[in-house]
């Protein structure tokens, strides 16, 4: 929980130079509003406004106590735009998707959904991790072969992370029991599934060409405001 | 009756043992189980793109030609669900719909194994074929998507068709509290410590209840229960012992079947006081 | 002769309507959508109309205006485009009455809830432009009628008797006769199962039972326990009303409370509810009675009959006062918090072990008889929420008397551990923050953020899980005890009764109050009035508030001794005697007499049913007639085209509601209010098409089933009648609470109706532009 935030509700009491002083407070230079609005306007964000931080959804949560903002803290941080804190935080990548806080919260907020929203966008703005590069392997192989082949899923993922080393034995004995097949299964023509991801890869694209005019136009009204 | 089939990609792999005693067991139920053609993975969670998510499920349901999609996988499961809801945007379907060589109407149902047997077939139907009633105490699991998000089938929070299933074949499955919480399957390879504290947790909750065997549905699942269960014993210096078994490898037992056939010599936990049980 | 000259020229000129159309601005709530101003020029040519635009004209000024245009002869009849008429046609019809005009002649057309509120700048204009002008077509033909007048019944049915029921028959008691009845066998409802009562701990059977005593002894008021409504007949003020009693086997009036039955009973069925229960009577559990007959022959008084029976009787009230309370919400449905199990308690059983009526002799205990030293309460359990799953709504009193519950326990031992989780600790109101601040003094734990999660382990104990969100911090306690505070839901058989008087209730289920701010005891049935938490969770203070206040308003209602009845009644000017509206009437309102159909006005409700029911068209309701509606519909859609929707009073309530909502939907829809929908017939809804509607819907609201039973019937026949116009037409049943299926519904339909218009459009313009090149 190291990069915690303080809130200050009295923004225009501080002057510039106490911005400067100190670092961890929420002034207007740290929201995001696109990001914001971006989120918002999805059908997982649309209820977003709503929540009455019950906390139902972090105490559901099975691994919460491991994240550096726990789920109801990142949809706080959603409200109030704080792209950088929430992309960059372990949150999103520790999350289960086990939907548990999703069936429970009391304005059908779905954090589960949040967290599937927020993975791709901190990809595209360069996020990496474990769990990125785990992702990044998983499609490369379904791309490729169509399914996930779990030896051919490890021996790959291995190469990028060799702490994973350290399972060779327990891989061993997974394929002593035959569970293990070291030919991947592959579907026949895969073309339709390259297809499949690479629309994908072109809407980004659109998007982020996009998305620099739409974010100062917001901006500026924000400030005429 | 008759389903089409979307095995999904452990089927192949680390679930081998869940799919012989699916074949097994629906042999004898004479339910004849079609496995679509040049299947696709869901992307199980994996695949960040929502669009191409969706996508990858939209092509399996589409081959499912009319009949209803049986998948024994819970997280297959609950993606093809996720996928028909989101078919319901109607720009997205046809956006994901130029992509795809047939298109897909947003109309196949999709049925996990556990469904179809307890509410297409009916447990009393089940119990037509029961040579070996259980007289052992077993741990209904459930897993977390089974039921989540879309609680089409069963309760999302406290479900009752395995415990049902479980009761029918002459067992007696414990009150577990844990029946829906996560195992930590879907973090094992890339957040190792947390994956097997969560499956600690359940473990200790499973041994307070002194059940035979843990009954499980979904390949992730078995996975994080069975195989790695000696990783939980060594992390945490605790002596667990705990069979888990597929409820397909449960039924078949009831059955009379052989184990071998069931594929429980697969397993990495050793089920023999489990058999000697059943067997007495 | 000039006299006589100018005599006639008057008369001339009264002949020529005067007609005042008064826009009112209301400060902005219509005139930032409408432009009155060009509504106001709309109507210029119509020499019978004058207009005036004013800000608030509910206010004494607005009042006074329209007061002395009437007064100065300026004058003769009124249209007045405001609110809705629920909201102010009895104030503007009180100036009516003040200068000797006939309060038919002063209608209101509803542009702020039905237009302003609930729809853009867009096609506003044109609608309510066709509105005022459908308003004054309606007003240039209507007849000044005089209501008719209807003795009262000076008597009065409290439903209830929990502490709003007994404070109401207890008001009432003093100058008029009251009937109270309770569903249980004991009167005290949930007042009688608390311990103390916040915020100043006085003791609840204490303050209550001299109350229930005094009911008793009251000579003015009947009391049945085990009762209830089984069937209500006849109208407002004077209602025929058959109550359900259901047995006892001990007569309450002969039984001395001795006891000696429940000494011989070998099976524990007879027993005292609780000792202080009145009536202070045994009664018999019969699921637990062996029929061995001992107590029979126990009783010294003679008192006990095992073979008694259900029993019927049937009262006439003029007025009925609805005091039917709460019940706690149903906790098993939260599955996550494994309710009930030992231990895990709701707050009314709770408070019930503390109570008059404890089973544990007023102790404390958890299930194996032990003091509980960890106790944790959980707020807003199935409140506040929006999934279907609970309730939207607070419950209001949780965390008011969790605080008590928690200071009852640190009291009984002070080092027990209280801890209360909630969300928002709510403590507004007289002396609350102080009670707050009271509690964390004894040193309670608050712990902001719900329970996600109990789990009840082998030993009794329950283990919690939750996120203290002060902190961002996960947290797993184990408590003796944990007591869910339930959302609290108006009891079970609330809706039966409410639609059986014709009182419509909000989609929180509980009754929905005249007016929310300024009427809040009274319904929309003038004879039904309501207190306590059967309109909203509160506390006993508020429930006791609304009980004195029901209590007056009924006083008040019946105190006049007279009723009036809208005099909107059917007229028979021809008939042949084939009695098919006599059949047609479900209220038995018209008979034939030598050959000739008759009415009786006291049954009549005003549904206009007979009117499509004559084969002659010879009925038609007092300005209601065909005519009357085709002039208006003219008028109305001779703006723009539009979706005519004819909605009965119930379903326009629920209109109204949408519009407080602010819920937006189409502007091309037109209500046509209509006494019931089962006034029209082809005639009109041909007539509607024939104008420019592009659509007619028929809404119903009234849940009177000899109405909506024919429903069906009625929207087949017109389908059919009015096919040949190729224009959709729907029917729907709204309650007065689904304003939002309301809004849904006009939306859909509208969009429909609006886009099969224009395909219409497009395709006439092509046959044109077809037959100009042919030409």
């Amino acid at each position: 929980m190291s990069n915690k935030i303080y809130i200050f509700t009295n923004l225009h009491v501080f002057s510039c130079t106490m911005i400067e002083m100190i670092k961890n407070a929420i002034v207007p230079e740290s929201r995001d509003l696109a990001f914001r609005d971006r989120i918002l306007k999805t059908d997982v964000g649309k209820k977003i406004p709503t929540c009455i931080q019950c906390g139902i959804c972090a105490g559901s949560c099975p691994v919460s106590h491991e994240m550096d903002y726990t789920p109801r803290e990142l949809v706080r941080m959603v409200q109030l735009g704080l792209k950088k804190e929430i992309l960059n935080s372990n949150t999103i990548w520790i999350c289960t998707t086990c939907f548990s806080c999703s069936v429970r919260c009391p304005r059908e907020i779905r954090p589960t959904e949040l967290m599937e929203i927020l993975k791709p966008i901190a990809v595209a703005e360069g996020i990496k991790n474990k769990n990125s590069k785990f992702d990044r392997i998983f499609s490369d192989v379904v791309k490729k072969t169509g399914r996930a082949s779990e030896f051919l899923l490890i021996s790959k993922y291995s190469l990028e992370e060799p702490g994973m080393i350290k399972q060779a034995p327990f891989g061993l004995s997974l394929i002593f029991k035959g569970k293990l097949p070291l030919l991947p299964d592959k579907m026949e023509g895969t073309d339709e599934l390259k297809a499949i991801f690479e629309i994908k890869a072109s809407e980004t694209k659109e998007k982020e060409k996009k998305e620099p005019a739409e974010k100062t136009a917001e901006t500026e009204v924000e400030a005429g405001k | 009756m008759k389903y089409s089939y979307y095995p999904g990609c452990a089927q192949h792999g680390t679930a081998v043992d869940y799919s012989m005693s699916v074949k097994a067991v629906f042999q004898v139920l004479g339910i004849e189980l079609e496995e679509i053609k040049n299947w696709n993975c869901c992307g199980a969670l994996h695949v960040l793109d929502r669009t191409a998510r969706v996508a990858l499920s939209a092509r399996t349901l589409q081959s499912a030609k009319g009949l209803d999609l049986a998948t024994p996988c819970n997280l297959c499961y609950s993606n093809l669900m996720r996928a028909n809801t989101a078919y319901e945007d109607t720009s997205l379907k046809n956006r994901i719909n130029e992509l795809l060589v047939s298109k897909y109407d947003g109309s196949t149902k999709p049925k996990h194994l556990l469904e179809i047997i307890v509410k297409d077939l009916g447990l009393l139907k089940l119990a037509e074929h029961i040579k070996r009633p259980l007289k052992i105490r077993a741990v209904p699991y459930y897993g977390c998507l089974l039921t989540r998000p879309e609680n089409r089938f069963d309760s999302p929070e406290n479900p009752k068709s395995l415990d049902e299933l479980i009761s029918t074949l002459g067992a007696e499955p414990v009150k577990y509290y844990y029946k829906t919480k996560c195992c930590g399957g879907p973090i094992l390879i890339t957040n190792e410590d947390l994956a097997l504290s969560l499956a600690k947790d359940l473990f200790v909750m499973a041994k307070e209840t002194g059940a035979d065997c843990m009954v499980v549905t979904c390949p992730m699942c078995h996975l994080q229960l069975d195989a790695k269960q000696k990783a939980v014993e060594s992390k945490f210096n605790i002596k667990i012992d705990m069979p888990v078994i597929y409820f397909t490898q449960l039924i078949g037992l009831a059955f009379g079947l052989d184990h071998e056939e069931l594929g429980l010599k697969k397993h990495l936990v050793k089920v023999d006081a489990l058999l000697n049980k059943v067997v007495k | 002769m000039p006299e006589n000259g100018q005599e006639s020229g008057t008369q001339s000129e009264q002949a020529a309507k005067k007609i005042g159309v008064y826009l009112c601005r209301c400060g902005g709530n219509i005139s930032d959508e409408v432009d009155l101003q060009a509504v106001a020029d709309s109507l210029k040519e119509n020499k019978d109309v004058t207009v005036i635009i004013q800000d608030y004209l509910c206010s004494s000024q607005g009042q006074e205006k329209i007061k002395k245009d009437i007064e100065k002869g300026k004058v003769d009849r009124v249209v007045i485009g405001s609110c809705s008429p629920k909201m102010h046609l009895e104030t503007f019809r009180g100036i009516a009455r003040d200068t000797g005009l006939n309060q038919n002649l002063l209608e209101i057309t509803n542009i702020r809830e039905q237009a302003s509120w609930v729809h853009g700048k867009e096609g506003i204009d044109s609608k309510v432009k066709g509105l005022i002008k459908g308003a004054i077509a309606r007003m240039s033909s209507i007849e000044p009628l005089v209501p008719i007048e209807k003795k009262l019944v000076d008597r009065v049915l409290v439903v209830g008797g929990g502490i709003a029921g007994i404070t109401t028959a207890l008001e009432l008691a003093d100058g008029h006769e009251v009937i109270l009845i309770e569903k249980l066998p004991f009167l005290g409802g949930h007042m009688i199962g608390l311990s103390k009562t916040f915020p100043t701990l006085d003791c609840s059977q204490c303050i209550l039972t001299p109350k229930m005593v005094a009911v008793k002894n009251n000579q003015d008021i009947t009391l049945f326990t085990q009762t209830e409504v089984a069937e209500v007949q006849g109208s407002p003020g004077d209602y025929s009303i058959t109550l359900k009693h259901s047995p006892r086997y001990v007569d309450i009036h002969k039984c001395i409370s001795c006891g000696a039955c429940a000494k011989k009973c070998p099976a524990g069925a007879i027993f005292l509810p609780f000792a202080q229960a009145v009536p202070q009577a045994y009664m018999i559990d019969m699921s637990k009675c062996k029929q061995c007959g001992d107590c029979v022959k126990a009783c010294p008084r003679d008192a006990i009959d095992l073979e008694a029976k259900e029993m019927k009787s049937t009262i006439q009230v003029g007025s009925v006062a609805i005091a039917t309370g709460f019940e706690p919400f149903d906790l098993s449905v939260i599955e996550e918090y494994n309710y009930p199990a030992p231990n895990l308690l709701d707050a009314v059983e709770f408070e019930e072990m503390l109570s008059a009526k404890s089973k544990t002799g007023m102790r404390l205990q958890r299930a194996d008889g032990s003091f509980p030293d960890r106790v944790g309460f959980v707020l807003c359990a199935g409140s506040r929420d929006f999934t279907g799953r609970g309730k939207k709504y607070c419950s209001k009193v949780c965390c008011l008397y969790s605080q008590k519950q928690a200071q009852l326990i640190k009291k009984m031992k002070g080092d027990a551990e209280v801890w209360i989780f909630y969300i928002d600790m709510r403590s507004s109101g007289r002396r609350f923050e102080e009670f707050y601040h009271h509690t964390q003094e004894k040193g309670v734990n608050y712990v902001r953020g719900k329970i996600a999660e109990i789990i009840p382990k082998p030993d009794n104990t329950l283990m919690v899980q939750y996120e203290d969100t002060n902190l961002g911090l996960k947290g797993r306690e184990i408590f003796d005890m944990v007591v869910l505070c339930p959302a609290l839901i108006p009891s079970p058989g609330t809706k039966e009764l409410a639609d059986k008087l014709g009182v419509p209730l909000g989609d929180d289920g509980f009754i929905e109050e005249k007016h929310v701010k300024l009427d809040p005891v009274s319904t929309l049935n003038q004879a039904a009035f309501a207190a306590g938490c059967v309109l909203g969770p509160k506390d006993i203070h508020d429930t006791v508030t609304e009980g004195i206040s029901a209590a007056h308003k009924i006083s008040q209602f019946l105190g006049k001794g007279m009723i009036l009845i809208p005099p909107e009644k059917p007229v028979i000017f021809e008939c042949n005697g084939c009695g098919e509206s006599v059949k047609a009437c479900p209220y038995n309102a018209l008979s034939l007499e030598k050959g000739k159909a008759v009415l009786s006005p006291l049954a009549c409700t005003g549904c206009g049913i007979c009117v499509p029911a004559c084969p002659i068209k010879g009925i038609e309701i007092r300005n209601f007639s065909r005519n009357l509606y085709k002039a208006q519909l003219r008028a109305i859609l001779s703006e723009a085209p539009g979706v005519i929707v004819f909605i009965d009073p119930y379903a326009y309530a629920a209109a109204d509601i949408a519009g407080v909502n602010r819920k937006q939907y189409s502007s091309l829809v037109r209500f046509v209010s209509v006494p019931s929908i089962h006034i029209l017939d082809a005639d009109v809804v041909n007539a509607a098409f024939e104008y420019g509607a592009v659509g007619v819907m028929l809404i119903e609201g009234t849940t009177d089933e000899k109405l909506t039973s024919r429903s069906d019937e009625l929207y087949r026949k017109l389908k059919k009648e009015t096919r040949k116009h190729k224009k959709p037409l729907r029917y729907s049943h709204i309650e007065t609470a689904q304003y939002e299926k309301l809004t849904d519904l006009l939306n859909v339909f509208a969009l429909q109706a609006g886009a099969k218009a224009e395909k219409r459009g497009k395709k006439e313009q092509a046959e044109t532009a077809d037959d100009e090149i042919k030409e």
